[in-house]
């Protein structure tokens, strides 16, 4: 049997290992839904939870959508080996049409990345599609060093690997992959799964999804913890297979800001509050789900510009424009919550003038990314005390 | 996990954990930030005046004797460099030093090209590779034209512009650094020594000086100094044109200057340094050795491979390639045992390469 522990005590959570809990709530008063202060929840440790004994979690749509956007990075980095990347398989790879997977259960999954993505970016990536098709075919044709406002191949440091940019520098893979992250997995997080349409206090929690045994708001909140990509038992590291997209760049930012445990404590909380019924947790938990995923990808930002940095300081061109590439798309990706602390102004500052005049990476200065961290610990004070390390 | 340790009890002999706890950092750290940082950068900051003094004399004279003065200035300048490129964290890192100073191979065409044009932004990445103390060798020591023709060069505005604006960068930015770390100005150095950045966690002094000292040995001396040219990333074809000071020709003596460099750093200057911090601890190595004695073997190693070869870089690469790959081979020693050995004995965590993996 478990304990109880009061949800103000959250940090105390860590020290208790259970491997099964039962869900009950004992204080609920009957008369509200609100009446959270003195709620105790028992909150498990991993996203396990269960109604009747069956398990009430289910998010493969999620896990299908992060496997087809592993698929698509590994078809561009073709284009980073000077190998021809085809426009239409892009296409149809986004819009799982033509069975382009080579994981047959994608194929007929039902599933697209397409029709998720925030719709006003889907023409931004047919448009890179088109674009590093292009580039690779001209590599294939002829190859070509990529200098100053010439799209080729360059080297990362002297590491024999390379990787295709545009010709303002910017390199396709990390646009297309960590772009795509944002808009369709934080989008869907942010602007579908944990708005009031899908998980609100009007919502019926009560009557179960035909044929299922969760309740329609309980599998809201657990299709937003799929598109996390974190495995359910929370793991010290990541398994290699699991090293990817927001899980990976969480546990990347977890020994200095607590991503993880942050992001999991929130998870598993709100969870079993929806489970019990206890609105206001449930809120509570939201809204640091949003703080979390905008300061992780903050703080992502800012590792990228202390690598740019350092690359800049090595002269390591090819490197210089690979993490100037990441910084540039996840800091994109901070356009996309509704609740953000950094403004349109200032996005648009960082990517088009302190990441190069014009997003033109050839173009940037130290100043121009000191300038851009120093926005970001403006508008994110929490980081600014582990901004050099990060 | 930090809160681990507020939750684990004592429980007997903790060994080395215990030792690396029970090791005072703050004469370590004091030792280092004043004596071997501040004073290194100070050290640049004079030489990087002098430099700029000197081209500013033979600019507006351009004399054979100005000229053999401002290339003894340039030699002196690089030979204080050496001493300050382990430290390329904190304000060298935001004034962006290493790359206003040393970044070579050079492209000459950019160079040349900046200076038709007369219209350049020395701040910005495509012209990382054609500033620093190489573009100042290349236009003080020309690339296979006579005296006569440099000197008539010399005289030429573009060319006496872009040495002065190369010098002035170069002073104001090891001015720059400098003050930021002086105690009267800046005082990075409080930062560096202060109570709350002891330890060995990321964010502390110790794991910024280990990951800054151990990328550089890796990156700049082991990788730039001697592998690149002698062939190391070339499948072993040498790349002669590669070789730090190419075009002044004393790439070995600056070799020299930062083994030295490393190894007063090591040793603390005869003050508290890396091998008491190692002995303290009863650090130890692959197969139960010495640790500290280990590395202090190590520097004698290549410091002998270094005396076996000799001349100008790209001539020992021609004239004696498996001694320079030798080289080679002892700062490999040298790397690992830094980022391996070092690194793990004292628990902290190198964090220089990309943790995100790609």
């Amino acid at each position: 049997m478990s304990s109880q522990i009061s949800f103000k005590r959250e940090k105390q959570m860590r020290k208790l290992a259970f491997l099964y809990v039962l869900i009950v709530s004992f204080a609920l008063s009957s008369c509200s839904d609100d009446d959270g202060d003195d709620v105790s929840l028992d909150v498990p440790d991993t996203y396990n939870f269960t109604r009747d004994g069956s398990s009430t979690v289910s998010f493969t749509g999620q896990t299908n959508r992060l496997d087809m956007l592993s698929e698509i990075k590994a078809y561009v980095q073709n284009g980073d080996q000077g190998q021809l990347v085809e426009e239409q398989t892009l296409l149809n790879m986004f819009a799982n049409e033509n069975a382009p997977f080579s994981d047959a259960d994608l194929n007929t999954s039902g599933k697209q990345l397409e029709s998720k993505t925030f719709s006003p970016d889907i023409a931004y990536y047919k448009d890179l599609f088109d674009q590093v098709a292009s580039a690779s075919a001209a590599e294939v044709a002829s190859p070509t060093t990529a200098s100053a406002g010439v799209a080729g191949r360059i080297e990362r440091g002297t590491s024999g690997k390379f990787i295709l940019v545009d010709e303002k520098g910017q390199e396709f893979t990390q646009l297309i992959e960590k772009g795509l992250m944002g808009s369709v997995f934080l989008y869907q997080i942010y602007n579908v799964y944990l708005t009031d349409a899908r998980i609100g206090d009007d919502l019926d929690n009560e009557t179960l999804v035909e044929g299922k045994s969760y309740t329609a708001v309980e599998h809201h909140w657990d299709e937003a913890f799929g598109y996390w990509g974190v495995p359910i038992d929370f793991p010290g590291t990541l398994a290699d297979e699991d090293r990817r997209f927001w899980a990976n760049y969480s546990y990347g930012r977890e020994s200095l800001i607590g991503s993880v445990t942050k992001l999991k404590n929130a998870f598993l909380t709100g969870r079993t509050a929806i489970a019990n019924d206890v609105n206001n947790i449930k809120k509570e938990q939201r809204d640091i789900l949003y703080q979390e995923f905008e300061l992780m990808v903050a703080a992502t930002v800012i590792h990228y510009i202390n690598d740019a940095v350092s690359d800049f300081n090595g002269g390591d061109q090819g490197n210089l424009l690979h993490h100037l590439s990441e910084a540039h798309a996840f800091m994109r990706s901070l356009r996309l919550s509704p609740e953000k602390a950094i403004s349109d102004d200032q996005i648009n500052t960082i990517l088009n003038s302190d990441f190069g005049t014009d997003g033109d990476l050839w173009t940037v200065t130290l100043n121009g990314l000191q300038t851009a961290k120093t926005t970001l610990t403006t508008v994110y004070p929490s980081l600014a005390d582990v901004a050099d390390d990060l | 996990m930090p809160a681990l340790a507020g939750i684990w009890c004592c429980n007997g002999d903790n060994g080395l954990l215990d030792k690396i706890n029970d090791f005072d950092q703050r004469p370590f750290l004091s030792n280092i930030g004043e004596n071997l940082i501040v004073s290194s950068y100070q050290n640049l900051s004079i030489k990087s005046a002098d430099l700029e003094s000197a081209v500013d004399e033979l600019t507006s004279n351009p004399t054979l004797e100005n000229l053999e003065n401002t290339r003894s200035t340039l030699k002196t300048a690089r030979l204080a460099w050496q001493k300050c490129s382990p430290y390329q964290f904190g304000p060298a890192e935001t004034a962006g030093l290493s790359a206003s100073l040393n970044i070579y191979p050079i492209d000459v065409n950019q160079v040349e090209s900046n200076i038709a044009s007369g219209s350049y932004d020395l701040g910005i990445s495509t012209n990382l590779d054609a500033q620093g103390f190489q573009a100042i060798g290349y236009l003080l020591y020309g690339n296979g034209i006579t005296q006569d023709s440099l000197l008539t060069r010399l005289a030429l505005v573009g060319y006496t512009d872009y040495l002065s604006d190369l010098a002035t960068k170069i002073r104001q930015v090891s001015e720059q650094v400098y003050s930021d770390w002086a105690p009267a100005t800046g005082n990075y150095l409080a930062t560096f020594t202060s109570e709350e950045r002891l330890g060995v966690d990321a964010g502390s002094t110790l794991a910024q000086l280990i990951n800054a000292f151990s990328q550089d040995f890796e990156r700049n001396v082991r990788d730039g100094k001697i592998g690149i040219p002698v062939g190391i990333r070339s499948l072993g074809v040498p790349v002669p044109e590669a070789s730090e000071a190419f075009f002044s020709q004393n790439s070995i003596e600056l070799l020299e200057a930062s083994i030295q460099a490393y190894e007063d750093l090591y040793t603390g200057l005869g003050s508290t340094g890396f091998d008491d911090y190692l002995e303290e601890i009863g650090a130890t190595a692959t197969g139960n050795v010495n640790l500290a004695s280990s590395i202090s073997n190590q520097f004698d190693a290549i410091e002998g491979a270094i005396d076996a070869i000799s001349g100008p870089l790209p001539q020992a690469i021609e004239s004696n390639k498996s001694g320079v790959e030798n080289v080679f081979v002892e700062m490999q020693r040298l790397a690992v045992l830094f980022k391996t050995n070092l690194s793990s004995a004292l628990g902290v965590a190198i964090t220089y390469q990309d943790s995100d993996g790609d």
